[in-house]
C-alpha cells in the first residue's frame, strides 16, 4: 500500500471509538491467507495455527499443461513428476507405493466426454 | 438489510464443469498426502479415496464403518481422524475413506469441514472465500 494511503488509514483509525478499535484489533489478529499462502505473524506474537506447508503449485501447473493427455485416467505424482498413469487404479497406486514419495498424490482426471457430475448428496 | 462477513482466504478456482475443486493436504501422524477435492454442500461428510487413506498408512477397515447413501446407490466407507489442510486452513476432523479402490472424486462435505468454516462463493467469478470459525 502506498505510504500516503497508510497515513490516511492511520488517521481514520485514530478517529475510531474504543469499541471499533477492539473490533479492528480482533480482525487484524486473524491470519491473512490468499490462495493458500499464509501470512505468518511471528514478530508481534500473534500465533497462527500449524498448517501443512505442502506446496501444490508445481503439481497444479503440470496438470494445467497436461490434463488433456491423461483424461479418463488415474495419475500418481510426486510434486510435478508423473510417476504412473492408467485406467486401473490399483496398478497406478501400486506404482505410487513403489516410488514412496514424501507427499504422494493420487487422483483421477475426468474424461472430456464424461457427463457433468451431480452433487454427491452423501448421507449417513 | 446488508450482511458483512470477513474472510481470511480468497481462492480463484478453475472453471471446471465437474464442480468446485480445490487442492488439499491430508495428514495423520507424520504422514501427508496431496489430493484434490470437490467442495460439496450436499455431502454430509468428507470422503476420500482408499488410496489417500493407504498413503497415510491408515488401516482403512479399522475405522468407523458407515454405509453412505447417495443418489446413485450406496458406498461403504470408514471414518478416521485426520487433519485436512485446504487453502491454508487446517481442520482436524473425522473424514471417511472409501472401502473400494478407484474413487474418482474426493469430497469436502459438511461434517468435519464445512461446519468448521465460514464459506462464501461467487461462482460467476470462480471465487471461493473461506475462514475458520
Amino acid at each position: 500500500m502506498p505510504a500516503a494511503n497508510v497515513v490516511k488509514v492511520l488517521k481514520q483509525v485514530a478517529m475510531l471509538t474504543a469499541e471499533e478499535k477492539r473490533e479492528l484489533l480482533a480482525l487484524m489478529s486473524q491470519p491473512s491467507v490468499t490462495n493458500g499462502v499464509s501470512e505468518q505473524e511471528t514478530e508481534n506474537g500473534i500465533a497462527t495455527e500449524t498448517v501443512s506447508s505442502y506446496d501444490h503449485t508445481p503439481r497444479l501447473r503440470w496438470l494445467k499443461q497436461y490434463v488433456a493427455d491423461y483424461a479418463g485416467q488415474y495419475i500418481a505424482m510426486d510434486g510435478d513428476k508423473l510417476l504412473a498413469h492408467g485406467t486401473d487404479p490399483e496398478k497406478v497406486f501400486a506404482e505410487l507405493q513403489r516410488h514412496c514419495p514424501p507427499v504422494p498424490y493420487f487422483g483421477y482426471i475426468p474424461a472430456t466426454d464424461e457427463s457433468p457430475m451431480l452433487g454427491a448428496n452423501l448421507t449417513l | 438489510m446488508t450482511f458483512l462477513l470477513p474472510f481470511a482466504v480468497e481462492h480463484q478456482y478453475n472453471d471446471l464443469k465437474d464442480g468446485i475443486t480445490i487442492p488439499v493436504t491430508l495428514s495423520s501422524g507424520n504422514q501427508e498426502v496431496a489430493a484434490d477435492a470437490k467442495v460439496d454442500t450436499g455431502s454430509a461428510v468428507c470422503l476420500f479415496s482408499r488410496e489417500a487413506g493407504l498413503s497415510l498408512k491408515l488401516d482403512i477397515e479399522s475405522g468407523l464403518y458407515k454405509p453412505l447413501g447417495s443418489l446413485t446407490g450406496s458406498l461403504d466407507a470408514y471414518g478416521h481422524e485426520v487433519t485436512i489442510t485446504a487453502l491454508g486452513i487446517s481442520v482436524h476432523c473425522l473424514a471417511y475413506f472409501a472401502r473400494h479402490p478407484g474413487l474418482q472424486r474426493n469430497l469436502l462435505g459438511r461434517q468435519g469441514w464445512l461446519r468448521a468454516l465460514r464459506m462464501s462463493l461467487v461462482d460467476y467469478e470462480n471465487k471461493l472465500y473461506l475462514d475458520k470459525l
